[in-house]
């Protein structure tokens, strides 16, 4: 649905999550302890935190694909099922995620790849193939239609992922760690595209990641989250204007104290461990 | 200058070598060095093949050459095809629910180890000497193989392609069809083509013990008439024509699943 009004209101929400997992009762495995985080329509936010700090669950439990054992998720104000044949919630037009290794289907060339979420949902052929064709222009991969991922680098592949999930008219975009395999350089423009991608389609973004730099680059807001069990603990705002330098004294600032805190939070799991 | 390929080095070494092996035959029969009527060299059995008009045995029981290579390749291939078909369907229904899986996968382990040929007396009653049998002996050489492979390939699809195609929209059927189905194919098909040798031997046995046309009939008619020329002739045909369809096979392979899923 292309009404702005309605758009205006869209809003994802994590209300009081919990989740553990485990084989038994005697070795449950708390992941995510009471976290609430929300977005909202154009918002660009990451969540920062050291490895393993359950980053990845909740996002897995944002896009619906595990239920979170305590606390909700609400789309738009609506509480939030799990997708099973029988609930349907949220749809892939509501939520879209872009995971680190790319989830491309090796058999399916680019054009094809993108055009998977409209295939599952039925859509007409001809609409397929002119919202595809459309997508790989204003993303620059035209050329790259019929290539397999194969054949792309790593920059290329993650756009074409990023496609896939704009193609479905997904207004909240989850991303893992999307950029992590990636080289410097790559990740840089790649960067660069995404901000680009978040204007030009008016995207909401919720972005994983364990780098600083990135982190502030990017996002408008940034949730601190502390080592298993996970726990959002702080959002930070940056207020810095776009395009942004790492040189920057506030850049500077910010780094320094997200710095400080995942140094607080990599001692804590060390000492655990011992 | 140009380096000359790998693959062209390959081959250049593989021509060589069977030219080698045939040259010294031919030789070793020319010399007089072994019994030449008991491994007719390759020119001695062709020229006795010409004289005889490209057929086989005698009267109106004779057969073709192309007729009999033609009904050994379409017993195998009706064969390797059907049990394809079959053991992905087979396999994937089984992987569907765990208690299917219980229940079934003993019963085809069991039935697996046996060897193709054995099925042979048990087919020749039920089916009779005919197409059928042949087939049928293909069929059960790859079956229960190819609906392990099948069961096994399930097993390995990662769970993050399929979470990818869950937030894209894929409901059960639509991620077997589009997630599950075209990732092992490859795999299935790499066993299918392992299998051939056992298929291939498989018909080639039904042939020499029961039905009277074929490839393996043809080294059957010679052992009848103590025509040495006519057994290493079926022996040479079947040796060419195996590599044959294994060519076929893994150009079907490269040509149609060729994506390395284990990336």
């Amino acid at each position: 649905m292309e009404n702005t009004e309605l758009k205006l209101n869209n809003s994802l929400e994590g209300k009081h999550i919990g989740f553990s997992r485990g084989e038994d009762r005697k070795h449950v495995l708390e992941v995510i302890r009471d976290t609430s985080l929300a977005l909202h329509n154009g918002e660009f936010k990451t969540i920062i935190g050291p490895s393993g700090c359950g980053k990845t669950t909740l996002l897995s439990i944002l896009s619906g694909l595990l239920r979170p054992d305590s606390g909700v998720v609400l789309l738009n104000g609506l509480p939030v099922g799990e997708i099973t044949d029988r609930v349907g919630l949220p749809t892939p037009s509501d939520v879209g995620v872009v995971f680190q290794d790319y989830g491309l289907f090796p058999w399916r060339t680019v054009a094809k790849n993108v055009a998977f979420g409209l295939e599952m949902a039925k859509a007409p052929k001809k609409e397929i193939n002119k919202k595809v064709a459309d997508i790989l222009e204003r993303v620059g991969l035209t050329d790259f239609a019929n290539h397999y991922p194969h054949q792309l680098s790593g920059g290329m592949k993650q756009r074409t992922s990023i496609a896939r999930v704009l193609a479905t008219d997904a207004q909240f975009i989850l991303m893992d760690e999307p950029f992590s395999s990636l080289d410097f350089q790559t990740r840089y423009f790649m960067q660069e595209f995404l901000l680009e991608v978040w204007k030009k389609f008016d995207k909401t973004i919720i972005y994983v990641t364990h780098h600083m730099d990135e982190a502030i680059m990017l996002s408008d807001t940034i949730y601190l989250m502390t080592s298993r069990p996970g726990k959002i603990v702080e959002e930070i705002k940056i207020d810095l204007p776009r395009p942004r330098s790492i040189t920057d004294p506030k850049f500077v600032e910010y780094r320094g104290h997200i710095a400080k805190f995942l140094e607080k939070e990599v001692m804590k799991i060390f000492h655990n461990q011992k | 200058m140009r380096k000359i390929s790998q693959n062209s080095i390959t081959i250049i070494c593989a021509i060589i070598s069977i030219g080698v092996l045939v040259g010294f035959w031919e030789l070793s029969a020319f010399l007089g060095w072994q019994y030449a009527n008991i491994f007719p060299p390759p020119s001695h059995f062709l020229k006795d093949l010409s004289e005889n008009g490209f057929r086989i045995g005698l009267g109106s029981q004779s057969a073709g050459i192309p007729e009999s290579i033609a009904s050994s390749f379409f017993r195998v291939f009706a064969g390797l095809g059907i049990g394809f078909f079959f053991a992905l369907i087979a396999g994937m229904a089984i992987s569907m629910s765990v208690w299917v899986k219980r229940f079934t996968m003993p019963v085809i382990e069991l039935l697996a180890p046996i060897a193709p040929i054995a099925w042979i007396p048990l087919a020749l009653v039920v089916f009779g000497i005919g197409n059928q049998t042949a087939i049928f002996i293909v069929f059960m050489g790859v079956f229960f193989i190819l609906t392990i492979a099948t069961v096994k390939a399930v097993e390995t699809v990662p769970e993050h392609l399929l979470n990818v195609a869950k937030t894209l929209g894929a409901r059960k059927w639509q991620l077997w069809f589009n997630v599950t189905f075209p990732y092992i194919l490859p795999q299935v098909f790499t066993i299918l083509r392992i299998n051939f040798i056992a298929a291939w031997m498989a018909v080639l046995a039904a042939e020499m013990t029961g039905l009277r046309d074929g490839l393996g009939a043809i080294i059957m008619t010679g052992r009848n008439l103590f025509d040495n020329n006519l057994i290493l002739l079926g022996m040479s045909l079947i040796g060419v024509s195996g590599f044959l369809i294994d060519t076929l096979l893994r150009w079907i392979q490269k040509k149609f699943f060729w994506w390395d899923v284990r990336l």
